[in-house]
C-alpha cells in the first residue's frame, strides 16, 4: 500500500489529510460564493457582455466541480491511509 | 442476524440508488431491488442501508413481504455498531452498489464504512467509460472522476461483476486482481412472463393498427448498441417478410429517443428503402414492454458491448425467441451459438433474423435456448452466487470490524465541529475538527454522524 512507510510517516499523512480536508471545505465555499456573485452579474449586466460572461461563468463552475473532485480524492487518500495502518498493525 | 449457513455474519448492502434521478427505475436501480429482493428469498443476513425515509418507502414497497422488519434499517453510525456486535468477529460485509455511478460525490464508499474497517465488495457492472473513454468521458471533471474511482476500486476486498466479461474488463482497467472478482450475473423482475402467465392486452399505444406481426428490439440512442446497423440490416431482410401491411412483420426499436437521434434513424430507414416497416416507440411502460415481447416473433440484441444485457434475458423470460451479439457478456447471457449473430456485419444481423423467422426448427431451438437463459438468470440464483462468493472469497485486508465511536456535528454560526472524531491515527488536541458550515452535506455526510446539533 505505502512501501517503506512506517507508522509515523502514515500518522504524520493522515494529520495532513486531515488538514487538507479542512482547507479544501472552506475552498468550496470561496468556489460557491464565487459562482453566486458570477451569476448575480451574469443576470445584471448580460445586455451589455452576452459573450464574455456567460465563459467565466463556465470556469467558475468548473473550479466548483474541481473542488468536489478533491472531496472525493480526499476520500481515496483516508482510505489508503486506514488501510496502510491496518497491514502496519497486523504483518503478514 | 444469522448467517444461513453461509458463516456470514451479515451483507449490507447501500440501498440509497434505489430514487437516483436517473438510475431509479432501470439499470442500478432496478439492480439493487432485485437482488435484494433474491436475498431475501435466500434467508440472507441482508440489510438494505437507506440514507432517506423516501428511499426506506421505495424500498418498503418494493421488497418481498417476507423480509424481517430489519431488513431496511438508516445507514448510520448506531446501524453498524448493532451489526458489529451481533456479528462478533464473523465476516460483515459492506456491498458497495454505486462505485461506477456518476458522479463520484454520491460517496459510493462512505467514511463510516471504512472507519468501521468492513469488507467491501462493490457490484461491477461494466467499465465501458474507461474502455471507450473518447466517447463517454468527453467532460473533463468526468475524466476526473473515473481516474478517481480506479484507486478507490483498488481499496476493496472483492468485487461481484455481472458477468464473467464484466468482470475480465474491470480487471484490466482497474487493475484489481482478477481472483478477487467473482461473476453473480443478474435476474429478471417477475413482470417479463409470458403470456400465459401473464396475459397484457396489445399495447396499441406504441403500435400502429396495421401492425399485426413484428420483431423487436430494445435498443438505445449510444452508438454502441448498434441501432443503425440493425435499421440497415433490416433492409437486407427478404421484403416478403418486412411488410407488415402484407402479412409480413415490422421492426420495432423500443426505446426513450432524442429528436437528434430519431431524425438520424429515420433517415437510415429511408436510406434503407424501409420507413415502411420500422416504428420507433420512443419511451414505453414495463406493460408496454411485455406485452410487446410476449407477442414478439423474435427479439434482437446487435449491441457492440454490454456488461451483462439485460434485455435479452427479459425478452427471454417473456417465452420470445431471441438473437443476440456474440461479443462480450451477451456470449455468457445466451449461450446457444446458434443464437449468436455478428454484430459488426450487416449481413450477419440479416441472416440471424431471416433464419429465424423463416425456418421452423431453427425457431423452436431458439425458444428452448431463451428458455433456458431465464432459468439460469434468476435474482435467486444472484442472490446464492453473491453469498458464495462472500464466502469463498472472505475479506482481502487484516484487522477486525470495529463500531465507529459516537460523533456529534455541532453547529454554531458559519462553523461545525464535529467532536469525538475516532481516528486512530489522528489523534487531535481533542479529539474534534472544525469546519466551515458548508462541509455539512457535501463533506460530512449525514450518515457520517450519530446526531447535528444547532448551538446558539
Amino acid at each position: 500500500m505505502l512501501p517503506g512507510s512506517t507508522a509515523s510517516e502514515v500518522r504524520r499523512l493522515r494529520f495532513a489529510v486531515d488538514a487538507m480536508q479542512t482547507e479544501l471545505a472552506a475552498l468550496r465555499e470561496v468556489t460557491l460564493a464565487t459562482n453566486h456573485a458570477v451569476m448575480a452579474l451574469n443576470h445584471d449586466i448580460r445586455s451589455g457582455a452576452p459573450e464574455a460572461l456567460p465563459l467565466f461563468l463556465g470556469w467558475a463552475d468548473r473550479v466548483r466541480l474541481d473542488v468536489d473532485a478533491a472531496i472525493a480524492a480526499v476520500q481515496v487518500i483516508e482510505r489508503q491511509l486506514d488501510l496502510a495502518d491496518r497491514v502496519d498493525r497486523n504483518p503478514a | 442476524m444469522t448467517a444461513g449457513g453461509s458463516g456470514l455474519a451479515g451483507i449490507l448492502v447501500d440501498a440509497r440508488p434505489v430514487d437516483h434521478p436517473t438510475a431509479g427505475q432501470r439499470g442500478i436501480g432496478r439492480y439493487l431491488t432485485g437482488l435484494l429482493g433474491g436475498l431475501v428469498e435466500l434467508g440472507a443476513p441482508v440489510v438494505a442501508l437507506h440514507a432517506t425515509d423516501v428511499q426506506a418507502e421505495l424500498l418498503r414497497s418494493t421488497l418481498p413481504p417476507t423480509a424481517p422488519d430489519d431488513t431496511i434499517r438508516r445507514l448510520a453510525p448506531a446501524t453498524l455498531r448493532e451489526a458489529i456486535a451481533a456479528a462478533d468477529g464473523r465476516p460483515l460485509w459492506y456491498v458497495a452498489t454505486q462505485l461506477l455511478l456518476h458522479p463520484v460525490a454520491l460517496d459510493p464508499v462512505p467514511s463510516l464504512i471504512t472507519r468501521a474497517r468492513l469488507a467491501i465488495a462493490a457490484v461491477m457492472y461494466d467499465v465501458i467509460p474507461y474502455r471507450y473513454p473518447e466517447r463517454y468521458l468527453v467532460h473533463p471533471n468526468a475524466r476526473t472522476q473515473a481516474a478517481l474511482r480506479a484507486p478507490l476500486a483498488r481499496t476493496l476486498d472483492a468485487m461481484l461483476s455481472i458477468s464473467e466479461f464484466a468482470g475480465d474488463t474491470a480487471a484490466d482497467e482497474l487493475s484489481f486482481p482478477r481472483s478477487r472478482i467473482r461473476s453473480i450475473g443478474a435476474g429478471v423482475d417477475s413482470r417479463f412472463a409470458p403470456a400465459g402467465s401473464r396475459p397484457l392486452p396489445r399495447p396499441d399505444r406504441v403500435l400502429p393498427a396495421h401492425v399485426t406481426r413484428w420483431v423487436t428490439s430494445v435498443c438505445g440512442i449510444d452508438e454502441r448498441k448498434n441501432t443503425d446497423r440493425l435499421v440497415r440490416a433490416w433492409g437486407l431482410v427478404p421484403a416478403a417478410l418486412r411488410q407488415p401491411r402484407r402479412g409480413g412483420c415490422a421492426l420495432v426499436i423500443v426505446n426513450a429517443h432524442t429528436p437528434e437521434a430519431l431524425a438520424q434513424w429515420k433517415a437510415v430507414a429511408r436510406d434503407a428503402g424501409v420507413d415502411d416497416s420500422v416504428v420507433f416507440t420512443g419511451a414505453v411502460t414495463d406493460d408496454e414492454l411485455v406485452a410487446l415481447l410476449q407477442r414478439s416473433e423474435l427479439s434482437v440484441m446487435p449491441s457492440l458491448e454490454e456488461g451483462f444485457g439485460l434485455p435479452v434475458v427479459e425478452a427471454a423470460a417473456c417465452g420470445t425467441a431471441v438473437v443476440c451479439s456474440s461479443t462480450s457478456a451477451l456470449r455468457e447471457v445466451l449461450d446457444d451459438p446458434a443464437a449468436h449473430l455478428d454484430p459488426t456485419d450487416t449481413a450477419s444481423i440479416a441472416r440471424a433474423i431471416e433464419r429465424a423467422l423463416t425456418d421452423q426448427q431453427h425457431h423452436v431451438a431458439l425458444v428452448a435456448a431463451a428458455a433456458r437463459a431465464a432459468d439460469r438468470w434468476t435474482w435467486r440464483r444472484t442472490a446464492d452466487d453473491l453469498v458464495a462468493a462472500l464466502t469463498e472469497l472472505g475479506p482481502r485486508w487484516p484487522g477486525r470490524a470495529r463500531p465507529p465511536s459516537h460523533l456529534v456535528a455541532q453547529v454554531e454560526d458559519d462553523r461545525v465541529q464535529v467532536l469525538g472524531r475516532d481516528y486512530a491515527l489522528a489523534e487531535g488536541p481533542d479529539g474534534s475538527v472544525t469546519w466551515p458550515v458548508g462541509a455539512l452535506g457535501p463533506w460530512i455526510k449525514p450518515w457520517d454522524v450519530d446526531q447535528t446539533v444547532p448551538l446558539g
